[in-house]
């Protein structure tokens, strides 16, 4: 006897859909977190200014916490730091947050993830509610790498054990979407006028902290063969077709997602989120770094993937029902 | 080979007196467990105690867990899990096996009777005020014919042996009965945990309950080739773990009330293409909760209309609405007749003699000996509102005496069942501790039962009291084909 294949495999319920896309884009912020914090931590053993706060401030800024450590009138000291960005839960962009939101977005989405992805998700989540402020500060650098390589490892996991269906193109379209989210913001952050360095070797450490920061000093040097320079770097972040981490490649596999949620094979947008997407996806294809006002367009750039999150949203989750 | 009795975790055990499952009235191990004390008494308590923590770990790990909101962050907590596992040799289960069939066979032609022709009431073999007037009789169900005429697809038999070893049925559990993972999840993690426990004994699979239970929803639906989907009151539902992991092991998928629309009569969930109509709802929420126009208007974690879908064949519920008033506790008193009064056969399984507080004579009887019983809410479950005589203070008596004059519809009482007792494993090495048995049975195209359960495990020394929101754990359960033991 033969069993008929159920026609609706490709059937995902919304709220699933929409847990899906959320787990995936906490699972992006809490590597990005840990890799940004990780890398900060080691620059700073060459590059101290001399003033705890200089040296973390743009990491505050960010991770979007700065408001949240003034408020309370502490002072930014290194603890401090480490704390609100890795364990305090009144930061929404914490990696205990981000993990504790991937979570609940994974245990939601229980039906379409694989066991082995929710195993490693709770048990990177355990791992880390577990550990007290001591404990942390002791382990820095151990914990934010289990964090990075557990969360490497769930991304992993969805990609080789779950169906390349439409659940894990959400999770696919989630990552890219928050990947460029948070490049644009590195690259707003550590590019603005503010930032000027007349010594030449601290600029240079300054872009390649940048780098570091975005997990690709490694494919820079492969694509320049050249010292490591302000606009070079921003050029590669931004427009690079081959580095999985520039916006380039971020918005054009996110386009892809959505083309295949959406079944539009690329021709023609169905939807508003298909349009908006695709519009600053082919921009950027044909944009040289000469063309920009940099801030400028990095603040468009961050409010069209706002837009797209919500058109997603209201597309497949939120809909009216007539 | 020598029996290291020195270092043995047995060397304290004393039997207590009731059933001991895996030792004989001399302390002699029951054929069936000869293997297994064998190798238990070979081991130390430095070997037991970290497979027992990676046990625990490994529950964590996999999510299988509870919360307890005490503080903001939510304490996740484990069921407690024994390793020493519950064996019943393939005669004693084909016995259960026989007398289950026969008992949910005859409840479900009560189920359709009260609900249609109501012969048994006329007949006065159980008394009509009783089932009628219960809350848990649904009128929206009279004249509904479910689809094959199957209310109870489901149950969870609680099942216990008295000081004799006779089984005996405690409840009948024939709203969603929840455990059944952990009967699937025990077994999974004792292979990777111990897996030499399992050398030489020939269990037999529980895996297969999933498969099971998705062939039986497919059986009840009234369409060909189905949507089924799995409703769940959500993540903060104790049993979130066990509707999530039904769910994925049938491949179906699980909705919550907020995923449902009832649009013309039919019912449908909301998807990332629109809404998808389902033919077969196995719901995990209460008669109650399932429709707030129909039911109790408060609710949100059914679907408004829901009631009226199933009324116009356009879906199937499993179970039934209206099921438990075939498993409250004064009606469980008139299962052995209502065996009789349908299939004119004697019952095969034992009952525990039962006084109704609303019968003269038996209340009474319990008002007098009210210290020598175990008193129970009608409508009350999970160790919850009861009184166990031997085990109660004089204040405590009194208290009971005045709820049963005050209310006496509303309380059973039963003889206490020193409930058989296992091995488990304690701070002091292996001690007696009384358990119970929870086989899961699926009416479908036919009854069936999946060779296992969930044996709960009262932790608590002296404890008769097994549930796990009463200081319970569970423990693995084998049914063993008879062939390894001759």
């Amino acid at each position: 006897m033969t069993n008929t294949i159920n026609q609706d495999t490709t059937m995902l319920l919304s709220r699933v859909a929409s847990s899906c896309f959320w787990l995936s884009r906490y699972r992006e912020r809490a590597e990005f977190t840990a890799r940004l914090l990780d890398i900060q931590l080691i620059t700073l053993l060459d590059t101290r200014s001399g003033s705890e706060y200089n040296d973390w401030i743009p990491l505050l800024r960010i991770n979007g916490c700065l408001d949240l450590l003034q408020k309370d009138g502490r002072a930014i000291t290194k603890e401090a730091v480490l704390h609100c960005l890795c364990l305090d839960t009144q930061n929404p962009n914490s990696i205990m947050s981000c993990l504790r939101n991937a979570r609940e977005n994974s245990r939601q989405a229980r039906e379409q993830i694989s066991s082995e992805m929710w195993e490693q998700v709770n048990s990177m989540y355990h791992d880390l509610a577990h550990l007290s402020r001591s404990e942390l500060i002791a382990n820095v650098h151990p914990t934010l790498q289990n964090v990075k390589n557990g969360a490497l490892l769930l991304q992993g996991m969805a990609d080789q054990t779950m169906m390349h269906g439409e659940a894990w193109q959400f999770i696919r379209l989630g990552r890219f979407i928050e990947r460029a989210n948070t490049t644009c913001r590195l690259l707003a952050v550590r590019s603005a006028p503010d930032h000027n360095d007349d010594e030449p070797y601290r600029e240079a450490m300054y872009w390649m902290t940048v780098l570091k920061s975005a997990s690709c000093i490694e494919a820079y040097h492969k694509t320049y063969a050249a010292p490591v320079a302000r606009n070079s770097t921003i050029e590669f972040l931004l427009f690079n077709p081959e580095s999985p981490r520039s916006i380039l490649y971020c918005l054009e596999h996110a386009m892809d997602a959505l083309n295949y949620i959406s079944g539009s094979a690329g021709r023609r947008f169905h939807n508003e989120a298909d349009r908006v997407l695709g519009q600053m996806a082919t921009r950027i294809q044909y944009l040289r770094l000469d063309d920009i006002d940099l801030i400028q367009f990095l603040d468009e750039l961050n409010a069209c993937l706002y837009d797209v999150s919500d058109l997603v949203m209201q597309t497949y989750c939120s809909y009216e029902v007539a | 080979m020598d029996v290291q009795l020195a270092t043995s975790m047995f060397t304290n055990y004393t039997q207590i007196p009731c059933y001991d499952e895996m030792f004989d009235i001399d302390g002699t191990p029951r054929p069936h467990y000869a293997r297994l004390f064998q190798f238990l008494s070979e081991i130390s308590s430095d070997q037991f105690e970290p497979r027992r923590q990676i046990a625990d770990m490994d529950f964590l790990r996999r999510g299988i867990t509870f919360t307890v909101y005490s503080s903001e962050e939510g304490v996740e907590k484990i069921f407690p899990f024994d390793l020493i596992p519950r064996i019943m040799p393939m005669a004693e289960w084909r016995l259960l096996e026989e007398g289950l069939k026969q008992r949910i066979y005859a409840l479900n032609c009560f189920l359709h009777d009260i609900y249609h022709d109501q012969k048994i009431l006329r007949d006065g073999v159980v008394p009509a005020d009783m089932v009628l007037g219960s809350s848990n009789f649904r009128w929206e169900m009279v004249g509904i014919e479910p689809p094959h005429g199957i209310y109870i697809h489901i149950t969870g038999t609680d099942l216990i042996r008295d000081a004799d070893g006779r089984y005996c049925v405690l409840e009948d559990n024939l709203r969603s009965p929840s455990g059944v993972s952990y009967m699937l999840q025990n077994r999974t993690i004792m292979k990777t945990t111990f897996p030499a426990l399992f050398d030489g004994q020939n269990v037999l699979p529980v895996e297969t309950y999933p498969q099971e239970l998705l062939k039986m929803l497919r059986f009840v639906s009234l369409v060909d080739n189905p949507q089924v989907a799995v409703l769940t009151p959500g993540i903060f539902n104790s049993a979130y773990f066990e509707h999530s992991f039904l769910a994925r092991s049938m491949g179906v998928p699980l909705v919550e009330g907020s995923d449902l629309v009832v649009r013309d009569n039919r019912l449908y969930m909301r998807t990332t293409h629109g809404l998808k109509q389902i033919n077969v709802l196995y719901r995990r929420v209460d008669d109650d909760f399932l429709d707030p126009l129909a039911f109790r208007s408060d609710s949100v974690i059914g679907a408004a209309g829901l009631l009226n879908v199933y009324r116009a064949g356009n879906v199937t519920l499993v179970n039934a609405p209206g099921t438990g008033v075939a498993d409250d506790k004064s009606l469980y008193k008139y299962v052995p007749n209502i065996i009789r009064y349908y299939l004119s056969e004697e019952p095969l399984l034992d009952s525990v003699p039962t006084y109704l507080g609303r019968d003269d004579e038996d209340r009474r009887f319990i008002l007098d000996n009210i210290s020598e019983l175990v008193v129970k809410e009608v409508n009350n479950s999970g160790g919850y509102g009861m009184l166990i005589g031997p085990h109660a203070t004089a204040k405590e008596c009194d208290l009971f005496r005045r709820k049963v004059s005050e209310q006496p519809w509303n309380y059973i009482a039963q003889p206490v069942i020193q409930l058989s007792a296992h091995p488990t494993y304690t701070s002091e090495g292996f001690a007696p501790r009384h358990i119970d048995l929870r086989p899961y049975i699926l009416y479908g195209s036919e009854i069936t039962l999946i060779p296992g359960g969930l044996t709960r495990v009262a932790l608590k020394k002296g404890s008769l009291v097994v549930n796990s929101s009463q200081g319970g754990g569970s423990k693995d359960t084998w049914v063993v084909a008879d062939d390894e033991h001759d």
